[in-house]
């Protein structure tokens, strides 16, 4: 009879959870319930913990907090011309990709930085070092870089470098708070921020480190897609990594990474070409 | 086993009565007049806005919203309907939805991290993030992309 009672638990909620009511973790827990089987029930308060996942708004703000690490090491290169110029950019890239709205919106910035390298937060914070941006030639360039960038952010790629204790540490906590009343527990928030700090220091470091091999070739093959899109060249990515062979802060082998991507745009047939009036237009703003 | 088969009817009754409903999980979504992102813009829908699904195309939802029915990216809803913003600007929410509200990674628990990390630059993030920001890209870089030749005005190949 337990049984029975447990299974038309389970059956019960799984049911709603199609209508997007209850989780499965949610499901097997009310199951336990009504069962009267703790462990069931434990079970379920373990699945359920595991179930929540950071929320868009979340993703902004830990983006946010990237982002203002990032800008202690390296300052904004505060020019109006250029900054709209990157959005101008990215936000066309962004529109032909398969995420064009993030949370608050894309932001794309420079940092004054020699280093040749380029940040993606979550949450739809990009930078382009000073560095890398002297490295690019032509619009459609500076576009394969962003669109290289927008390609992690659509993959997940920072939220996967959380460390899954941290992750898992994060979920529990934030379901455990999410089912009590305000006020509580008063120490709460700073339990949060502990949290919250363990999950940054993780993206912070993916960010600025960069990914695996096979994160970084995944991402170039999306920006080829990405880049099509929009209408820019996706031969400019592999002329870009093409000159970045000796220059520190880029991920991967260059030289590699640009022969693969020149398979794929093979296989692709017809790719968008250049066109002399965005190279006019990128001339003006950076100065080359 | 009669119990088993009334639990699988159970388990599948709500499908037939499934109206697919999705929520807006972005500050706000651009309705679009097509499945593309370079469409006109119908109209704005705030974060939360539930939507009824009529069909896929793509990577986008054909929805019908109390503005009518057009396209949403599949990337800017969700199934479960997201808590109330952090913000809570311009929002009536009652006790217990603002006690709900403050659960979560938002505004408060970055203020929190904010007192025992003086160094990062927030100020600066502000700043950034006021100077691009952009209510609709779709009109806002039109020109751009007009006179670059790019999404919706691309024309040849090589």
């Amino acid at each position: 009879m337990k049984i029975m009672r447990a299974v038309l638990g389970v059956c019960l909620f799984i049911s709603l959870g199609l209508t997007g009511c209850a989780t499965l973790g949610k499901a097997v827990k009310v199951g336990g319930q009504l069962a009267g089987y703790q462990e069931l029930e434990s079970m379920g308060d373990s699945m359920e913990k595991s179930d929540r996942e950071f929320t868009e708004e979340e993703k902004y703000y830990i983006g946010r907090t990237v982002g203002a690490s990032l800008l202690a090491d390296a300052p904004w290169k505060n020019e109006a011309q250029l900054t709209l110029y990157l959005n101008e950019v990215g936000n066309t890239l962004a529109m032909a990709s398969s995420r064009p709205e993030m949370y608050h919106g894309y932001h794309f910035a420079a940092l004054v930085e020699k280093n040749a390298n380029a940040f993606a937060c979550p949450g739809g914070f990009l930078f382009i070092s000073t560095g890398l941006l002297g490295i690019c030639q032509t619009e459609d360039e500076l576009a394969a870089v962003l669109a290289h960038e927008i390609a992690h952010i659509i993959m997940e790629h920072p939220m996967e470098a959380i460390q899954a204790s941290h992750q898992r540490e994060a979920a529990a906590s934030l379901v455990k708070f999410g089912l009590r009343k305000a006020g509580e527990s008063q120490g709460e928030l700073q339990q949060l921020s502990g949290l919250f700090d363990n999950v940054v220091k993780d993206v912070v470091k993916a960010v600025a480190q960069g990914y695996s091999r096979e994160k970084e070739q995944d991402a170039d093959l999306l920006a080829v897609e990405i880049l099509c899109q929009a209408g820019y060249s996706p031969k400019a990515l592999a002329d870009v990594l093409g000159r970045m062979e000796g220059h520190s802060g880029y991920h991967g082998d260059p030289k590699v990474r640009a022969k693969k991507i020149l398979e794929t745009i093979e296989t692709k047939g017809k790719t968008p070409a250049v066109y002399a009036q965005r190279d006019k237009r990128f001339k003006q703003v950076s100065g080359h | 086993m009669k119990r088993i088969v009334v639990c699988f009817i159970l388990m599948l009754l709500p499908l037939s009565l499934w109206a697919e409903v999705r929520h807006v999980q972005v500050e706000k979504t651009r309705l679009l007049k097509k499945p593309t992102s370079f469409s006109p813009v119908a109209a704005t829908l705030n974060y939360r806005t539930a939507v009824e699904v009529v069909s896929k195309q793509g990577g986008f939802y054909c929805v019908q919203t109390k503005q009518g029915r057009g396209y949403i990216s599949e990337a800017s809803l969700t199934v479960k309907q997201p808590k109330f913003s952090s913000k809570l600007s311009g929002e009536y929410v009652s006790s217990e939805e603002v006690a709900t509200a403050t659960k979560g990674f938002n505004a408060q628990v970055e203020s929190e991290y904010r007192k025992s990390n003086p160094n990062l630059q927030y100020a600066v993030v502000d700043q950034i993030e006021s100077h691009t920001h952009y209510a609709n890209p779709q009109t806002a870089f039109s020109a751009f992309r007009k006179q670059g030749k790019l999404g919706e005005f691309q024309g040849g190949g090589e």
